[in-house]
């Protein structure tokens, strides 16, 4: 069951302006976008990225290992 | 028939855009203004607004495969996604979400004869919506904001035509049977 009460707004209501729209409206950003995510990770990303996965490991070897000792 | 056409012509470009990137630019421009419209609405923000539909496309691009071909085009799909972007966007930054009614939309959510003006009615109203769980607020803001079909609302939900109505009529009674009692007639 859902129980996340989000808050509401009831605004009044504007039409979003046509020129808003096309100054939004640029496909070359999403086309960088699709580049920037086929390059490979640099270095730094690629540090953090190796330590999120050692640390995870560790918890998840820890975790094993007090299950196996009956500790829950 | 005419929405025929349209369908065959949407799988072409689906097909193309899943070979080339590139090719998903007519998607883009078609759907561009009504995502955009729909989220610009619901965070009451340019900048905001821009970057999210640029994360909703992104979205679609990168997993055109996974989209199911049916007789309601790509729209719902791409209004799901959107869903998708504004309830991660809420849940992170605990703003609120905007739902900008007209006067005749306010009256589709009170049985009242009596007079109530038009920003008392706001300020009820977003009491009333903010106690409404996520799946019922979104309800009424792919209805009343982005303007859905009750055919698409079902598309979106996964749920027939006649059950979405029936969901926003159920929801709607809700309302009315929760108005303060000072304004019931």
């Amino acid at each position: 069951m859902n129980e996340n009460k989000r808050k509401v707004e009831i605004t009044q209501p504007s039409e979003v302006d046509q020129k808003e729209i096309e100054k939004a409206q640029d496909f070359s950003r999403l086309i960088t976008k699709f580049d920037e995510a086929k390059k490979p990770l640099t270095q730094r990303r690629l540090f953090e990225y190796k330590q999120r996965w050692f640390f995870l490991a560790i918890v998840i070897i820890a975790l094993i290992i007090m299950l196996l000792l009956g500790y829950f | 028939m005419s929405e025929y056409k349209i369908a065959a012509t949407e799988l072409e470009e689906i097909a193309a855009a899943i070979q080339h990137p590139q090719a998903f630019e007519p998607l883009y421009r078609r759907h561009f203004s009504a995502i955009y419209s729909y989220i610009r609405k619901s965070v009451g923000n340019q900048e905001l607004a821009a970057d999210l539909t640029s994360d909703v496309f992104y979205a679609a691009m990168v997993n055109l495969k996974q989209y199911k071909i049916n007789a309601f085009g790509i729209r719902p799909w791409l209004f799901k996604i959107a869903l998708n972007q504004l309830r991660m966007h809420f849940r992170k930054n605990a703003k609120a979400m905007h739902i900008p009614l007209s006067e005749n939309h306010l009256m589709e959510f009170v049985l009242i004869d009596q007079k109530v003006e038009a920003n008392e009615l706001r300020q009820i109203l977003s009491n009333q919506l903010s106690q409404l769980s996520e799946e019922e607020q979104e309800f009424i803001q792919l209805r009343f904001v982005a303007e859905c079909s009750f055919k698409e609302l079902g598309a979106i939900l996964n749920v027939s035509e006649d059950a979405a109505k029936m969901r926003m009529s159920r929801l709607l009674d809700k309302l009315k049977r929760n108005f303060p009692q000072s304004l019931k007639p």
